[in-house]
């Protein structure tokens, strides 16, 4: 299965922030007047509309979960059923900066540290840091991601399978 | 109009607000967007899986915490934003049908020298289920507006 890549950034996919997804999201879960109203927007001190950071986190987490590949397993095997795994914990969040309408933002990962599961084999406790970036390079989001999952689907391994 | 102002805020203040029921629809709607994993779009897989049965996504219980921090007092609240999380933990898994209430614990209050027309606090956010445990613990910091921007503090 090879070694875990660790400390290596691995992107993760690319999401544009659309108005429309943005307001979506805010109306829903964070209908703060700078997250769902223009001209509040303009007035804050963003200047302009911004997408809700737990939206920048959750567009993490569906390229993240995107990543992952079980092919090859059983329907109701632990790898098909939760191939990346289910989460403790996450600390250090940081919204660095503010995401506006029509923002291309490049999420990545780095694996800090694997240990396998005392009690499940074939599973193993991840830490890892979630990042997001503009294309530039400036950060926007970052976090650290505790969980537990399947060994088998961890990208890690995946990106050292022969294709 | 904003009444609340980084003043209000008491170290050590408990307060409960809100309510919440995931339905089912609304859980595989926000895991198919964004968490699809079989155990949470599927009641078999989610049975099968160490949650024990369909069971919401934590990113999910995450938001519905903030709609309820929104609901509960930060629409009033002369609010500008937030920092970050210092620490999140998912200590239940939510199911359909579970009602869920937030409590907010304020555990620290600080100016900012930098940006004296606001303060800083520091929450505890608590997602509880209806027999009262915890499914989830968020400590997360919030820019909180002064009610008069620059005064001396006594």
């Amino acid at each position: 299965m090879g070694l875990p890549r660790l400390g290596e950034r691995i992107e993760i996919g690319r999401f544009v922030f659309t108005e429309a997804l943005m307001l979506r999201f805010s109306r829903q879960y964070d209908p703060l007047p700078f997250h769902v109203d223009a001209e509040a927007g303009r007035l804050s001190p963003y200047g302009a509309l911004i997408g809700s950071g737990w939206h920048t986190m959750a567009v993490w987490m569906k390229l993240f979960v995107g990543a992952h590949d079980a092919g090859g397993f059983a329907k109701d095997a632990p790898e098909a059923i939760s191939p990346a795994g289910i989460g403790f914990s996450f600390k250090d969040l940081r919204w660095i900066a503010p995401v506006f309408a029509d923002d291309e933002i490049v999420f990545s990962t780095i694996l800090d540290s694997v240990r396998p599961s005392a009690h499940r084999p074939g599973w193993a406790v991840f830490r890892r840091q979630a990042l997001a970036c503009r294309p530039d390079g400036a950060a926007v989001m970052r976090f650290e991601l505790t969980y537990l999952g399947p060994e088998a689907t961890a990208i890690e391994w995946r990106a050292d399978r022969p294709a | 109009m904003a009444d609340l102002f980084f003043e209000d805020f008491i170290v050590g203040e408990v307060k409960t607000f809100g309510s919440y029921e995931f339905t089912r629809e609304e859980i595989l709607a926000f895991a198919r967007e964004f968490d699809p994993q079989p155990m949470h779009l599927d009641e078999a897989a989610g049975a099968a899986s160490l949650l024990g049965g369909l069971a919401a996504s934590g990113w999910h219980t995450c938001a519905v915490m903030m709609r309820l921090v929104c609901e509960g007092f930060l629409e009033r609240s002369a609010g500008m934003g937030s920092p970050g999380v210092t620490e999140n933990k998912w200590k239940a898994p939510v199911f359909p049908g579970d009602v869920l209430t937030l409590r907010r614990t304020v555990l620290e209050s600080r100016t900012s020298k930098s940006r004296p027309e606001m303060g800083l606090v520091t929450f505890r956010f608590e997602m509880l289920k209806p027999d009262r445990s915890v499914a989830l613990d968020a400590v997360c910091v919030i820019m909180i507006g002064r009610r008069n921007p620059g005064a001396r503090l006594a």
